[in-house]
């Protein structure tokens, strides 16, 4: 994904968020992170409506991941 | 799926609020992550502006189904004969999915056959309309909804003239006639329009690895009500680092923020919770934490946040090395090595321009978010 395509799918996530819409939010990162799984963004993203703890570390980890291969 | 049909969804809702852009993303998202999505193309064609992308998708679509009358009759609208139109489908099917040809068609199926629409009312994509939901056939819309929608489309790229008129030119030498007159007068002018920001070449330049000569070692203020003038501040780069008393100290490359009102450890936030890495890099001699409230943000507002280190540590301690190298209490090794450390602040809702600075030093430091909400 572009950094651009990213941003502007990733503000729709905000938007989302905003809305309330936790769900489509989520649904939307977890296509995002599966068809872009090297953007820690989106990572980062998927970790700010975790379920529970774990899952955040788990996805602050692919973030950590995603961040080390593109260094 | 579930999610691809969610984002079908939203990539439709978008299409008809207007939002072209915002659906497109939504559309090309999906065709990547299932490339035999044929709604997504069809959509994809739909809210395409470039001819040459709508005939793509539109492609994309027959090559999935090559039957497919949404696709067809878009293909016609955009100057294509029967013949051509299967032709390219064939061709897409071959060099896009190698032996398909021969295959069923994979589309989801169809609910019902597309009824004949002699006179389509000229529906633009972006009007309100019913959307059914979900079907148990794996289809997100009415056949007959698609096709209107595609009538819309074929009309709308109709009318759309294939080259400048006569009076587009005209508005386009007038309005580059006023690019001019502005460029101008803002290289000859005198006016104050001409002067950049100061910040402008501070946020501009590269600053990687600047090494500071601090001496001011004062710690930071507790936070207090917002100050009146904030100091004057050099943005740096994503990938500077400064130093201060022997501590090498940076934000994490392509940093990671989020912000979200999610609870750690089942603790709500204020605000909301700020998950920033930094690096740091000990070369004090001596293995040792960072120092208490070493980095701190700040806000437009003129609000400090220090770094909440409990929530900090639970997220470190909840799967150590995953998320960071270390903790912000653990001990960092003084081998000068760069080390990732999570940072957990609890920010209001209302900060805008957070930036992060480190040690004692005002004067430096990153923008971390533009706003919070």
């Amino acid at each position: 994904m572009s950094d651009v395509e990213a941003q502007v799918l990733l503000k729709t996530v905000n938007r989302l968020y905003r809305e309330g819409d936790h769900n489509r939010a989520r649904a939307l990162l977890e296509v995002m992170s599966a068809v872009y799984p090297d953007n820690p963004k989106v990572w980062s993203a998927l970790a700010t409506v975790a379920h529970d703890n774990d899952e955040m570390t788990h996805f602050l980890a692919k973030a950590a991941d995603a961040h080390r291969s593109a260094e | 799926m579930a999610e691809a049909n969610e984002i079908l969804q939203l990539g439709i809702e978008a299409a008809r609020d207007g939002n072209r852009e915002e659906a497109r993303n939504l559309f090309t998202l999906l065709t990547k992550q299932d490339p035999q999505n044929i709604q997504a193309w069809l959509w994809l064609a739909g809210v395409s502006d470039n001819p040459k992308l709508r005939r793509d998708a539109l492609e994309r679509a027959i090559a999935i189904d090559p039957n497919n009358e949404m696709a067809l009759r878009g293909l016609r609208a955009l100057g294509a004969d029967r013949p051509s139109i299967v032709d390219r489908g064939r061709n897409a099917i071959r060099e896009r999915t190698g032996s398909l040809l021969g295959r069923p068609s994979t589309s989801v199926p169809r609910a019902s056959a597309t009824p004949a629409r002699q006179s389509q009312p000229a529906a633009r994509p972006s009007r309100p309309a019913p959307v059914q939901t979900q079907q148990s056939t794996g289809s997100i819309m009415g056949e007959e909804e698609l096709t209107a929608e595609f009538d819309a489309f074929s009309e709308e790229y109709d009318d759309e003239p294939r080259g400048p008129t006569p009076l587009m030119w005209g508005v386009l030498g007038a309005l580059a006639l006023l690019l001019i007159v502005f460029l101008a007068s803002q290289f000859f002018g005198t006016g104050t329009a001409s002067v950049l920001p100061a910040n402008f070449f501070a946020a501009a330049t590269p600053t990687a690895d600047v090494a500071l000569t601090a001496t001011a070692l004062a710690t930071m203020t507790p936070a207090g009500p917002p100050t009146a003038t904030p100091p004057p501040v050099m943005l740096l780069n994503r990938d500077a680092t400064l130093t201060q008393d022997g501590w090498e100290y940076g934000m994490y490359p392509d940093p990671t923020v989020m912000n979200g009102p999610i609870s750690l450890a089942g603790v709500p936030p204020k605000g909301t919770y700020l998950i920033v890495l930094v690096t740091v890099a000990n070369n004090t001699g001596k293995a040792q934490p960072l120092p208490a409230n070493f980095f701190a943000l700040l806000d437009d507002q003129g609000r400090r946040y220090d770094v909440n280190e409990e929530r900090s540590m639970k997220v470190y301690d909840n799967a150590p090395g995953s998320a960071s190298d270390l903790g912000i209490s653990n001990n960092v090794e003084a081998n000068g090595v760069k080390t990732s450390i999570v940072l957990i602040y609890d920010v209001n809702l209302d900060a805008t321009n957070l930036r992060l600075y480190g040690g004692s030093n005002l004067s430096q430091g990153w923008v971390i978010i533009d706003k919070v909400q």
